[in-house]
C-alpha cells in the first residue's frame, strides 16, 4: 500500500504528497497534462520543443538547472503524446529549492529568442539521432499514420517532420504556454521526508499567488473503428527485414486495458511464450519477437514486432503468427500460466516500488486518471483477470480489419519480397 | 497567508558533509568465494548477484558472450522453455551481462520463494548443456544483432576508440559478425568449466535472508570453484591520432576522443573525478553548455571516466549533425584547454562541489544502491573507504587543484579522435 496526502489549492492546483521516512532524498514531480495529441496537426513535435524550452529560464530565475544543481540536486523531463512531465531529485532538506524553482516556471517563463533558436537546432539534432541516424528508427513515424486515421496519434513526440520543428515562433511558444502550463493543468508530487503540515506550507507559500485558470478544455478527434486491414510495405537500408503488427486496443481507463497489458505478457513471455517458441525457437523464422502495448491513454495500439531470420519470407511469417493468434483466440490459457502472470507482475511491482522518483511518477499519472489511489488498485484488478477475459479480449482484438501491419524490407537481402 | 518575498532570490540551501554507509555481511562458501549479504528492511524485493571472474578478455572470439547468453539455456533434463516457465513459477526475472574482466548474471525475486529460484538456477547453471540447436539460434542472433549496431555511427566510433586505446590486447579486440560462424560447442563447455564453473568471484545478496537460507545458499555453492591465482594484466600502449570510419549515408557523425589513464586504484583519481564532472557529467557541464545549449550543435555530449581491472581512461562522446562536425572538435579542444590553462571560478566549482555531494548521497540511498557501491570497490580490492576519501577530496579540493589535474590528465594533444560518419 502506497499511502499519500491530498489537497488543492484555490488556484486549481492539485497535490500529492507521499511521505517516505527511510530516504534522506526528496522528489518533486510536475505532470502537465499537455501532450502531442494536443497539437496541431501542422505544427507538430511543439509539446516535446516546449519542454526543452522549460529549462531555458523563468520570470525571475534566469537559469533553471543551474540553481538546482548548486542544491545537490538534478532534473529532467520527458514528453509522450498524453503528458508533460517534470523531476527534480535532491537532498530532502533542500526541498524548497525546487518548489522555487517549480513554481517560478509554471508562473511564467523567460521567453527567450537565443533559447528557442538553441532548442529547435538540440531538437532537430535528436530527431536526427533518434528517427533518422537508427536502423529502423522511422518505423513509427510510419506506423502511426497508418493505425490512426484522424486521431492526433498519428504522429510521434518528436513531430512528423523537421520542417514544423524549424518553423516553430515565439508567439506559438507563448500561446501554448499560456494555454497548458497553469496550476488547473498540472499535477504536483512531493515525495519524501517531511510533515505534511510542512509540505502544504511550502506549496502554499510557493504556488499558492500563481494565477488560476480553467482547465483547457480537451476535444479530440475520435478515432473510427476501424474496420479494414492496412498494409504498408517499406525498403530500408537495414540488416534484417522487420514486421510490426499493430492492433487497436481499449483505452487507458477501461478494463480492456487491464486485459491487453496481460495478454502482452502472456504472448510475449520471452523463451517460454508462444510467440517465440513457435516462431523462433520451433520454425527458426525470426530473431526475435516481441508483443507490448503502448499504453495511450486514447484507443491505444498492442504490436507484436520482430526481425526475420536473413532466408526467411514475409508469407511465412504471417501464416505461423497468425496461427499462433488463432491459438489464444481458442484456447483459454491454463489457471498454472494466470498464475505465473500474477507471481511475475508482483515481483515487477515489489521492484517498481523501490524508486521514490517512481512512486512519485506513479502517483501523478493515478490522480490524471481520476484518483492517485487507483495505485493501490491494481494489483486487485489484475488478479481478478480470468483466462475467459484474456481469451476473449483475443478474439476481439486480433482480427485483420483491426490491425495495422508494416513490413520493411531489408535493401540488401537476396531474398527481398 | 505568507508574507511577501522576493521570486529572485534562492531559498538558502545545506549539503551533507558525511554519508552513512553500510557494511554488507560476509560469509564464504568451502572454496572461498565470498558471500555478501545487505538487509533489505522494507521491501520483499530481492537481488542476487553471481560475478564471475569470465570476461570477454580471456577468450579470442565471442566465447565470453555466448557461454554467458546459453548459462540458462538448457541442461541434459530441461530445456529453454522449462527453465523459463519454472522461474515463471518462482515469479522471477533473471539477466547477464558480459564486461572485458568479468560475467555478471543477477536474479530478481520475493523473499517468499527466493531460495527455491537460487537453487534452481544454481542447478541449471551449473549443469549448462550448451544444446546444438539453441547455440546455432543464438550464434545467428549476434551476428545479426551485431550488424544492427555496424548501422550506428556512434557504436562505429566507440568499437573504433577502443581498438586504438587497447591495441595488441584483448580489450581491443571487437567481434565481427563472421566471428560467431566458427564458434562450436566444445568451446563454450570449455570455456563454462574453466571460467564459470570454475571462477566465481563473489556473490551478492540484497535481501532478507534467514540464517538457515544463508547456510542453505553456502552449501549449494560450495561446488564452484574460485580463481585464487591473479589474472595476468594487459599493458597498454596507445599512441594519439586522428582516425575516421566512413559511413556515407550518415546525417551525424558520431565522435569518441579520449587517452588512457587510470582507474580508481589511483590517487588522482577523485580529483580528476571532479574534474570529469566540471567538464562533461552533468546537465552544466562545460560541453553540454557549449556544444548543446549555446550551439545547438548536439542532443547530448558527455565525458566519462572508463575503467577495467588493471587500468582506465577517459573518453568524450557525442553525436553531431554533419556540418557541426568542424567546429565541435574545436570547441571540445577549446573546453579543454580552458580546463588546463584558466582557473575553474569558484562560483563553478562550488556548484560543481554541491551537485557531486547531491550525486553522492543519492548513490547511497537503500540497500540496492549501497550494495552496488560495495561491490565495485570490493572488485578493486577496495572498501567504503575509498568513498570517504572521495568525499573528503570534494569537500576540500581548491581551484589550484582542479587546473592542476586538468593540466596533467587532459592534454588534447594526447588523445585519440575517432569520428565516424
Amino acid at each position: 500500500m502506497l499511502s499519500f496526502h491530498r489537497f488543492k489549492l484555490s488556484n486549481g492546483l492539485t497535490v500529492i504528497f507521499h511521505q517516505d521516512t527511510t530516504t534522506p532524498m526528496a522528489v518533486v514531480n510536475t505532470l502537465y497534462d499537455v501532450g502531442a495529441r494536443d497539437e496541431d496537426p501542422q505544427k507538430t513535435g511543439f509539446a516535446h520543443l516546449f519542454e526543452h524550452l522549460m529549462f531555458g529560464g523563468s520570470g525571475n530565475i534566469p537559469d533553471f538547472d543551474g540553481p538546482l544543481q548548486r542544491a545537490g540536486g538534478e532534473s529532467n523531463a520527458f514528453t509522450s503524446n498524453d503528458i508533460t512531465n517534470y523531476y527534480d531529485v535532491l537532498p530532502a532538506q533542500n526541498i524548497e529549492t525546487a518548489l522555487w524553482l517549480e513554481s517560478d516556471r509554471m508562473l511564467t517563463l523567460a521567453f527567450s529568442e537565443k533559447s528557442l533558436e538553441v532548442q529547435r537546432s538540440v531538437v532537430i539534432e535528436e530527431f536526427k539521432q533518434r528517427y533518422l541516424n537508427q536502423p529502423y528508427g522511422d518505423v513509427w513515424l510510419e506506423l502511426r499514420p497508418l493505425a490512426y486515421q484522424v486521431h492526433p496519434y498519428q504522429w510521434a513526440t518528436i513531430g512528423k517532420e523537421i520542417s514544423h520543428i524549424e518553423n516553430a515562433t515565439m508567439d506559438q511558444v507563448k500561446a501554448f504556454f499560456n494555454q497548458y502550463y497553469h496550476p488547473s493543468n498540472a499535477i504536483l508530487t512531493v515525495a519524501g521526508n517531511f510533515e505534511p503540515h510542512y509540505v502544504e506550507d511550502l506549496v502554499q507559500k510557493w504556488y499558492g499567488d500563481i494565477p488560476g485558470k480553467n482547465k483547457p478544455p480537451r476535444m479530440l478527434p475520435c478515432e473510427p473503428k476501424q474496420n479494414e486491414y492496412r498494409t504498408l510495405n517499406l525498403t530500408r537500408k537495414v540488416p534484417a527485414s522487420a514486421f510490426y503488427y499493430a492492433f487497436k486496443m481499449a483505452e487507458r481507463k477501461s478494463a480492456g486495458y487491464y486485459l491487453a497489458d496481460l495478454l502482452s505478457d502472456e504472448i510475449g513471455k520471452e523463451k517460454s511464450g508462444q510467440l517465440d517458441l513457435i516462431l523462433k525457437q520451433q520454425a527458426r523464422l525470426v530473431l526475435e519477437i516481441n508483443a507490448y502495448i503502448l499504453g495511450s491513454m486514447d484507443d491505444g495500439l498492442f504490436v507484436i514486432s520482430g526481425k526475420l531470420v536473413p532466408g526467411k519470407t514475409f508469407e511465412a511469417l504471417d501464416e505461423a503468427l497468425w496461427k499462433v493468434l488463432e491459438y489464444f483466440k481458442d484456447t483459454p490459457i491454463s489457471s498454472h500460466d494466470l498464475l505465473r502472470l500474477r507471481r511475475k507482475a508482483k515481483t515487477a511491482r515489489a521492484f517498481q516500488e523501490q524508486g521514490l522518483l517512481n512512486r512519485a511518477m506513479n502517483l501523478s499519472l493515478f490522480e490524471l486518471l481520476g484518483d492517485a489511489e487507483g495505485i493501490n488498485q491494481e494489483e486487485a484488478i489484475y488478479n481478478s483477470i480470468q483466462a475467459e477475459d484474456l481469451q476473449g479480449c483475443a478474439k476481439e482484438m486480433f482480427v485483420p480489419t483491426n490491425c495495422s501491419r508494416l513490413y520493411i524490407t531489408a535493401e540488401s537481402s537476396p531474398h527481398a519480397s | 497567508m505568507h508574507p511577501k518575498f522576493d521570486r529572485s532570490e534562492a531559498p538558502a540551501v545545506t549539503l551533507p558533509q558525511h554519508i552513512a554507509y553500510i557494511q554488507p555481511e560476509r560469509y564464504e562458501t568451502q572454496a572461498g568465494v565470498p558471500l555478501y549479504v545487505m538487509r533489505n528492511a522494507h521491501s520483499e524485493a530481492v537481488k542476487f548477484d553471481l560475478i564471475f571472474d569470465a570476461g570477454s578478455k580471456y577468450d579470442e572470439k565471442p566465447i565470453a558472450g555466448l557461454t554467458t547468453g546459453m548459462l540458462l539455456a538448457g541442461t541434459e533434463d530441461k530445456t529453454l522453455a522449462e527453465i523459463n516457465d519454472l522461474v515463471d513459477d518462482f515469479g522471477g526475472y533473471f539477466n547477464s551481462s558480459v564486461s572485458a574482466d568479468h560475467v555478471y548474471l543477477s536474479i530478481y525475486g520475493l523473499n517468499e520463494c527466493m531460495t527455491s529460484l537460487i537453487e534452481l538456477l544454481e542447478h541449471v547453471m551449473h549443469d549448462a548443456a550448451f544444446p546444438e540447436h539453441e547455440l546455432l539460434r543464438m550464434k545467428g542472433e549476434r551476428k545479426e544483432q551485431l550488424k544492427i549496431n555496424l548501422e550506428k555511427v556512434s557504436t562505429l566510433a566507440q568499437r573504433e576508440f577502443q581498438k586504438q586505446l587497447f591495441a595488441g590486447t584483448p580489450y581491443g579486440r571487437m567481434n565481427e559478425p563472421d566471428d560467431f560462424d566458427g564458434i562450436t560447442r566444445d568451446q563454450l563447455m570449455a570455456f563454462h568449466q574453466q571460467h564459470i564453473r570454475g571462477g566465481l568471484r563473489k556473490i551478492n545478496w540484497v535481501g532478507n535472508p534467514t540464517e538457515q537460507d544463508i547456510a542453505y545458499i553456502l552449501k549449494i555453492f560450495s561446488r564452484w570453484g574460485r580463481l585464487h591465482k591473479e589474472r595476468e594484466t594487459a599493458t597498454f600502449h596507445a599512441s594519439s591520432g586522428d582516425f575516421k570510419v566512413e559511413k556515407t549515408d550518415a546525417v551525424q557523425t558520431g565522435i569518441r576522443m579520449g587517452k588512457l589513464l587510470f582507474n580508481r586504484s589511483h590517487p588522482d583519481y577523485h580529483k580528476m573525478t571532479v574534474v570529469n564532472t566540471l567538464l562533461g557529467e552533468y546537465f552544466g557541464s562545460r560541453l553540454m553548455s557549449n556544444l548543446r545549449e549555446d550551439k545547438g550543435y548536439t542532443y547530448g555530449i558527455g565525458s566519462y571516466l572508463g575503467e577495467n581491472q588493471s587500468d582506465g581512461y577517459f573518453v568524450i562522446a557525442t553525436e553531431v549533425g554533419k556540418a557541426f562536425l568542424a567546429d565541435a572538435l574545436v570547441q571540445i579542444k577549446h573546453e579543454l584547454e580552458r580546463l588546463r590553462k584558466e582557473q575553474v571560478p569558484q562560483e563553478e566549482l562550488d556548484l560543481v562541489r554541491n551537485y557531486l555531494l547531491g550525486q553522492f548521497l543519492r548513490g547511497a540511498d537503500g540497500p540496492f544502491a549501497m550494495m552496488e557501491l560495495f561491490s565495485v570497490a570490493e572488485l578493486k580490492g577496495l572498501d567504503f573507504g575509498f568513498y570517504k576519501i572521495a568525499l573528503e577530496t570534494l569537500l576540500k579540493i581548491t581551484q589550484e587543484e582542479i587546473q592542476e589535474t586538468a593540466y596533467q590528465h587532459l592534454n588534447p594533444e594526447e588523445m585519440i579522435v575517432v569520428t565516424a560518419g
